[in-house]
């Protein structure tokens, strides 16, 4: 309205603004009050929290003074009250840093940027001690325009001491790590061989520390066909969460940064950061020595089995109280067993043996085990086919710290050839004695014959002449008979005793042996019918000739026949059996063998020994002299040849003579 | 009388022959060795030596030699003992004219000197 009136209808719109606007600042007022009363609370809570908050607050000058602090700070730095400290403190950056120049250094920052969050640097307590704090701090200017800091201070102590105590254990981690002689890794989930690696990895791959630190991959280190498998290891390794223990080894192959190659075994232990995985952290074992060793180990395994198949030694083992017994393949090869595969036991070894052979393998395991004793034994063993071999054993405890048998160890040698040369070894000792004993004896009794036959002869003439004288006695007739008699005795014994005497093989010639045992069987036939005797001879048709020296030959035959003869006397069946054959019984080459046996009362074995033993005898004085095997031993041993007596299935005696079909057997005498 | 000699380095065989010769009549002469028995020989010239084969010094074997060197008329009977019969043969082949074992059977000796005796010309 442009003439200055109001219409009712203006006015009326006027007055409910004005009503609203009463009403708006009634509500303002009220909310004046409302709002004054919360700042006045507001107030108070902020004082409270200024006096109680558990962070140092503070507001000082650039100046180096505080203008207020809270009790927090009073606490934080070892002051009495707010005041005290207000008071006391007149160079902050003296006074409470330890590096002053940090209080610049902060100065500066806070003029760049107004405000600084989390600076750490050393207070000065008030009782000299030091502390770690973090400072929020801004800068702020008054309503005169004047700048002041506005801040909060955290004792970060503990914390700087935990870091501390981590960066220092870290150190010494680190130290160890690479002191540590093991190849140590961190890879992340890419294979990126993380810093951490130690100087041992490097060296071990053939790198430099450096190298490491610029960032190896595991693709680097380790041979293509290798990465998928490991993929798949890790995949199982996270799966199995994390690892107690040293865990599981994988083996690989690893390259080194020269290209070569080498076995090598990780255990991995999978990061988890979390909850979630991260990566890889673990040991690398360099397995080049180790499958160097396997190798020589391998090679060792199977020279000592070669060198027990050489030596024909075997051996077993027992751990006291198990049913297996380790058995090694030689010791199964001796005893003759096919099964050594499976584990062996003691009642397999057992089975081989005979009663009497056990107990003597029984006594010396048991010996082992309960007594702690060794023992050296010898016993024979019956193989699975029947073969009988004889072995040598020695048996030895393993005794642990407390002095208990823990295992038997058993070394078990097949002797039996060892035996057999010994055994003939003896044989050929004892014929050399015997040999000795008959030359030494030969040479003596050729010397002894002709010292008897003198004074023999003195007496026989004597006696003559007394046998001539005329009427003598019937009586004393008697007498000098029985003396002539006498004196034909010690002439026969001289005679034995000459025949005896090594006279050497002189006159050989070839000859053939059956048709020399038919003269001699030919001139004792009547003989041997007279005494009732039955002949078996077997000639052997293929036999070779023989170089022998025919007549000393002839003597042996007659003196085994002449043996024979006098062994069967008394005995109901007498049969006399001789037999030539062509035979290989020496190891020296082919032999030609009579074989002398008769059905008489056999040969006691204490007389065994004895048999050819000159005046060894069995018959009653008079009857013989005990020369004739002697004899016949002399003259086979100077053929180079050997005789030997056992006892046979008909209960008498058997002799063998053999000789050797090559002329070199025969000696000539020195 | 037909002369003996005995030759053997046993006395008591020497004086045993001696004593039966010289009692079946013989001149009996004896040595007891081989060179004596060669001296004998020279000295008397026995028609019969009866000389033993073995003994020390110059054997029987060599004394035949000497004594068959110095006449070979002599007759020589070798005494041998019984062991020893191989030396006899060899005797025999270096002109003993025969030989006998000890022990010494009188009456075969005798038997064997008056065999070369009577063999001895004229």
């Amino acid at each position: 309205m442009k003439d200055g009136y109001k219409t009712r209808q203006q006015l009326l719109e006027e007055l409910s603004i004005l009503q609203r606007r009463i009403l708006g600042l009634e509500r303002a007022n009220k909310k004046l009050k409302k709002d004054k009363t919360e700042l006045e609370q507001d107030a108070k809570r902020l004082h409270l929290i200024f006096d109680n908050a558990p962070v140092g607050i503070y507001i000082s000058t650039p100046e180096g003074r505080y203008l207020k602090v809270n009790r927090a700070q009073v606490d934080i730095l070892g002051y009495e009250s707010p005041e005290e400290m207000v008071r006391s403190v007149t160079d902050i950056k003296n006074q409470i840093y330890v590096e002053p120049e940090d209080r610049d250094r902060l100065e500066k920052l806070l003029a760049e940027q107004g405000m600084v969050k989390g600076f750490e640097t050393r207070f000065y307590r008030r009782d000299g001690k030091i502390i770690w704090v973090s400072i929020h701090i801004q800068a702020l200017r008054d309503e005169k325009d004047k700048v002041f800091y506005q801040g909060t201070v955290i004792d970060i102590t503990e914390r700087r001491q935990a870091e501390e105590a981590l960066r220092e254990s870290e150190r010494r981690y680190r130290h160890l790590d690479n002191f540590v002689p093991i190849p140590l890794f961190e890879i992340d989930l890419t294979g990126n061989v993380s810093k951490m690696g130690n100087l041992a990895l490097a060296e071990t791959f053939g790198y430099t520390e450096k190298d490491v630190e610029k960032g190896l991959n595991i693709a680097q280190v380790i041979i293509p066909e290798d990465i998928e498998r490991i993929v798949s290891d890790m995949k199982a390794a996270l799966r199995k969460g994390k690892v107690k223990g040293h865990g599981t080894g994988y083996e690989y192959t690893g390259i080194r940064k020269d290209g070569s190659t080498f076995p090598i075994l990780a255990y991995t232990s999978p990061i988890f950061n979390n909850g979630n995985p991260v990566g890889f952290r673990g040991a690398v074992i360099d397995l080049t020595a180790q499958k160097q060793a396997e190798e020589a180990l391998r090679r060792s395994i199977l020279s000592l089995a070669e060198a027990q198949r050489i030596a024909n030694i075997g051996n077993w083992e027992w751990d006291v109280g198990s049913e297996d017994v380790y058995w090694s393949d030689e010791l199964c090869r001796i005893m003759g067993t096919q099964s050594c595969a499976v584990p062996m036991t003691f009642a397999a070894l057992y089975e081989l043996l005979s009663p009497e052979d056990r107990e003597i393998v029984k006594g010396a395991v048991e010996k082992a085990a309960k007594e702690g004793r060794k023992s050296d034994i010898e016993h024979r063993i019956t193989r699975p086919d029947g073969t009988v071999r004889d072995v040598h054993q020695l048996v030895e405890p393993i005794i642990d710290r407390d002095g208990k048998t823990t295992r038997v160890i058993g070394l078990a040698q097949d002797v039996t050839e060892k035996k057999q040369r010994e055994m003939e070894l003896q044989k050929a000792k004892e014929q050399l004695i015997q040999a000795e004993k008959l030359s030494s004896l030969g040479r003596l009794s050729a010397g002894v014959a002709h010292e008897i036959l003198n004074p023999a002869t003195i007496i026989s003439m004597e006696l003559q002449l007394l046998q001539k004288m005329e009427g003598l006695a019937p009586e004393m007739q008697e007498g000098l008979k029985v003396c002539m008699e006498q004196v034909g005795r010690i002439v026969a014994i001289t005679k034995s005793l000459k025949q005896f005497s090594r006279v050497p093989v002189k006159n050989t010639a070839m000859a053939d042996m059956n048709g020399l045992i038919k003269h001699m069987m030919t001139l004792y036939a009547t003989q041997l019918k007279m005494e009732g005797i039955e002949t078996d001879v077997q000639y052997d048709p293929d036999l070779p000739a023989i170089t022998i020296d025919r007549e000393k030959m002839e003597q042996v035959v007659v003196n085994m026949i002449a043996n024979a003869v006098s062994a069967m006397e008394g005995k109901e069946k007498k049969v006399l059996h001789i037999k030539t054959s062509r035979n290989a019984v020496h190891r020296k080459g082919d032999h030609l063998t009579i074989t002398v046996a008769d059905t008489g009362k056999g040969i006691p074995a204490e007389h065994m020994p004895k048999i050819f033993d000159p005046f060894f005898t069995t018959k009653e004085p008079g009857k013989g002299t005990g020369l004739g095997l002697s004899i016949a031993y002399g003259i086979v041993q100077e053929h180079g040849g050997m005789i030997r007596a056992e006892n046979n299935e008909w209960g008498g005696a058997t002799f063998y003579v053999s000789l050797p079909l090559q002329k070199e057997g025969l000696r000539s005498d020195p | 009388m037909e002369r003996i000699l005995v030759v053997d380095d046993e006395t008591q065989i020497v004086r045993l022959l001696q004593k039966y010769f010289a009692s079946k009549g013989y001149e009996v002469h004896t040595a007891r060795s081989g060179l004596e028995a060669v001296d004998r020989v020279k000295d008397v010239r026995p028609d019969v030596v009866l000389l033993d084969i073995l003994m020390p010094g110059m054997g029987g074997l060599d004394t035949l030699k000497e004594i068959k060197k110095i006449d070979p008329k002599i007759g020589v009977i070798m005494i041998t003992a019984v062991i020893d019969e191989e030396l006899a043969k060899r005797a025999l082949e270096l002109g003993a004219d025969d030989y006998i074992t000890k022990p010494i059977d009188f009456d075969y000796l005798e038997t064997c000197v008056m065999v070369k005796l009577a063999q001895l010309p004229g």
